[in-house]
């Protein structure tokens, strides 16, 4: 007997897929299929793709959200690359972007080896660390918010344990504040990629592991040989989506320090928040939009590219 | 209202007796295969279902009123503090003077008031009557909306006849009239005075800007902080240093935005304006802030007050009513003049930011003119301000509240400058003032730093 593809096969059967019998539908349900899937593509065309059309339209024009508008061509552009407070949330949003795929991937893969297998609470465990993902991040930023502040539990503690000189305004601190911010979102996307990279983990052969296990390889050698590369798919989608969520951040920003102090957390998106609903420059606004659709289109794509290759190495 | 709507609603359906054409009967079935033509004709659908449904939004907008208007209007506003009914009561008064007319009123949120109206009026949907923002500048703002021809024009003679002199412009665009304000409201350091004198802590409406701080050393010794500051919330740092700056800039010169419109001075060479920033950054060394202000939101203001870890907090003087009904009158803080730095003579900054207008689209015109007649005349006005804890815009001889006798000899002395944050061009000025307050306080920027991104804001 043996196993192809999930199909256990008797012996004496011949091995090969059952072909398909062939469709005896008449010509006119092709076109059916077709046609009814058109009111939701004509949705999408209209609610998404025309509205985006729109909005990077009004990135060349110095629209205020009322009245009639010029066009300006690329100033807005010029505007949001010769700001410097604008040229600090790029670089912001980078930072967080890096931070947030590092960090939250490395943590979230150590917590899926740990839960994956033998440790007898590892339901329990893994329930509470994904936790956090279901609640809302404005919810989650809140409360850190309160920990966080110069009266919060958090400074409470630190002179709690006589460590006092290390109480301090983390939110208002401008060298503080930026990793205040990445350390919420790290917390609260851990047990996702765990979730994810456990089911990458499920993927890998024991058989394999032992096998290598008797061979003399160690933890490390094992992990980097064989458990790396089963769960390479699991690496891309944890990374891409990471990357995304890092890049688009906004509710946890707004929360926490609303971009301050004096700007020196705002990013991307918030600065997009800003343009358009406070200062009322939907121009300005829809342009950083477009830069960040832009960055986040180029990054995920090199991403996905360098994660293919090494796949394809792996083959 | 109804019959409003009705017309409304005419205005969406389609002519009766239009003959009904099936989709099948125009594009039969046999037609279609998967080809250039048949995603031409996909395409060409979404195309007419999006112009149809454009088409169907602006309908309704652009009717004209026909006869005699309707009797019923739609009214949206917000309240800072969500109990406040004076809105209401004053809106229940109106309609009781007018004997048939019926108010409708829409409450939205405070915080998203004017992109919420914004939106409604950019599409067509908003009520009669909306709550705007005097001057320019900011979202939401009166000046934005008459540009783009949003708002009825108030040409009647007594609503100009109502307005003092020193706050016509900022109800005015290109000098037509296009909104009523619906109080003044004098801004100072909102004091809980009882408590102050338990603690020791002496500051009255004599008081210099040295007593001042002296006494934010007196208040830190007994534990407590003279002021709370919302130091994440640019509008909170924003109205302490506009307290300073009416002392400083605009007390000795009230036309000092025109000064600076015309590009006869910038807030980088205005003394005044150095002057107010110093005295910022002087009550922060003196400790008059509660630790962490720099991080801290309106939740801390108001918990550190409540808690008596603060003596007070800057804000317009509403909130001291608000505080008094809070507390169910177990605290009852004062409106104090904050002092000029450097010996300047203390001046009191009022505003009169919250105002009301019509919607240019409304069905009735004349109706919406009575009603913001009523919230300027005297007993509207003054409706809206004893519920408010406000000031109606003619003082006369409507008597001041308790909490705001400190500040009672600047109004018989002429001592009152309106806050010039109103008539600023942009609302990233006042943003950069008060985030720059902050980044003071944090060691980010100097006051000329400050001063400099607030030019750099205005734009020339």
């Amino acid at each position: 007997m043996t196993i192809t593809n999930g199909r256990i096969i008797p012996p004496g059967t011949d091995n090969k897929e059952p072909t398909p019998a062939p469709s005896r539908r008449p010509p006119g349900i092709g076109f059916g299929r077709w046609w009814w899937a058109l009111p939701a593509v004509a949705l999408t065309l209209v609610v998404t793709y025309m509205a985006t059309a729109f909005g990077a339209f009004f990135a060349f024009t110095d629209w205020t959200g009322l009245g009639d508008f010029n066009f300006v061509g690329f100033d807005n552009f010029i505007q949001v690359l010769q700001d410097p407070t604008l040229v600090g949330s790029v670089r912001n949003t980078l930072f967080l972007a890096a931070g947030f795929v590092v960090f939250t991937n490395m943590l979230g893969l150590l917590f899926a080896l740990a839960l994956n297998r033998t440790l007898k609470t590892r339901f329990v465990l893994r329930a509470l660390i994904f936790m956090p993902v279901v609640l809302s991040s404005v919810a989650v930023s809140f409360v850190w918010k309160f920990i966080f502040a110069f009266d919060g539990p958090l400074n409470q503690f630190l002179e709690a344990v006589g460590l006092g000189n290390l109480k301090q305004d983390w939110l208002a601190n401008p060298s503080l504040a930026l990793w205040c911010i990445l350390a919420v979102m790290v917390w609260q996307s851990i047990g996702f990629v765990m979730v994810i990279y456990l089911a990458g983990l499920a993927t890998v052969p024991m058989e394999l592991e032992e096998a290598a296990a008797l061979d003399g390889a160690g933890m490390w050698q094992i992990f980097r040989s064989i458990v790396l590369p089963t769960i390479q798919p699991s690496v891309a989608i944890a990374t891409v989506l990471t990357l995304i969520q890092g890049l688009s951040v906004f509710d946890q920003v707004l929360t926490l320090t609303g971009g301050g102090p004096a700007d020196a957390t705002q990013t991307l998106a918030s600065q997009v928040y800003s343009q358009t609903f406070v200062y009322g420059a939907f121009g300005l606004g829809a342009a950083a939009a477009l830069i960040l659709t832009v960055f986040i289109l180029i990054l995920a794509l090199i991403q996905q590219f360098i994660v293919r290759d090494r796949a394809n190495n792996g083959d | 209202m109804a019959k409003g709507l009705r017309r409304s609603h005419e205005g969406l359906a389609f002519p009766r007796g239009r003959p009904s054409t099936k989709m099948s009967e125009r594009y039969p079935v046999s037609q279609f295969s998967i080809s250039r033509r048949g995603w031409l004709s996909a395409a060409a659908t979404a195309v007419a279902a999006s112009v149809v449904l454009t088409g169907c939004a602006g309908g309704s907008s652009s009717t004209e009123p026909t006869g005699a208007e309707p009797q019923t209007i739609r009214f949206s506003f917000s309240t800072a503090n969500p109990t406040d009914t004076f809105i209401q009561d004053t809106a229940a008064a109106f309609e009781k003077a007018n004997p048939g007319v019926k108010v409708e009123l829409v409450k939205l949120p405070a915080e998203t008031l004017p992109q919420t109206v914004t939106t409604q009026l950019q599409g067509g949907t908003a009520t009669d009557v909306i709550s705007v923002f005097s001057g320019q500048g900011q979202v939401g703002a009166m000046a934005g909306f008459a540009k783009a021809g949003l708002l009825l024009e108030l040409n009647d003679q007594e609503f100009s006849e109502a307005l003092p002199d020193s706050i016509e412009k900022l109800f005015q665009y290109e000098d037509k009239l296009y909104a009523v304000p619906l109080s003044s409201m004098p801004a100072g350091l909102i004091f809980n005075q009882a408590k102050a004198k338990e603690l020791g802590v002496q500051l009255d409406n004599t008081s210099t800007f040295d007593d001042v701080l002296e006494q934010c050393k007196v208040a830190r010794d007994k534990g407590v902080s003279l002021t709370a500051l919302a130091g994440t919330v640019p509008a909170n740092p924003g109205i302490l240093a506009m307290t300073l700056a009416s002392s400083t800039v605009y007390g000795p010169n009230p036309a000092w935005n025109e000064d600076r419109a015309a590009g006869k001075t910038t807030f980088s060479e205005e003394k005044g304006w150095q002057q107010a920033l110093t005295g910022v950054k002087e009550m922060f060394d003196s400790g008059c802030f509660q630790d962490g202000a720099a991080g801290a939101g309106f939740d801390v203001i108001i918990g550190s007050v409540g808690q008596g870890k603060a003596l007070g907090f800057f804000a317009p003087g509403g909130a001291a009513k608000s505080i008094a009904d809070g507390s169910k009158g177990a605290v009852n803080p004062v409106v104090l003049p904050m002092p000029g730095p450097d010996a300047t003579e203390t001046y009191l900054g009022t505003t009169a930011e919250l105002a009301l207008a019509g919607n240019a689209k409304t069905k009735s015109p004349k109706l919406v003119k009575e009603f913001l007649k009523y919230f300027s005349e005297k007993e509207g006005a003054e409706m809206v301000a004893k519920g408010q804890g406000t000031l109606p815009v003619n003082l006369g001889d409507y008597p001041l509240p308790a909490s705001y006798e400190p500040i009672a000899d600047l109004y018989k002395e002429d001592k009152v400058r309106p806050l010039g944050q109103t008539e600023w061009p942009s609302a990233k000025v006042y943003d950069s003032l008060g985030k720059g307050v902050t980044a003071m306080i944090t060691g980010q920027k100097s006051a000329e730093d400050v001063l400099k991104d607030m030019d750099s804001a205005w734009g020339n």
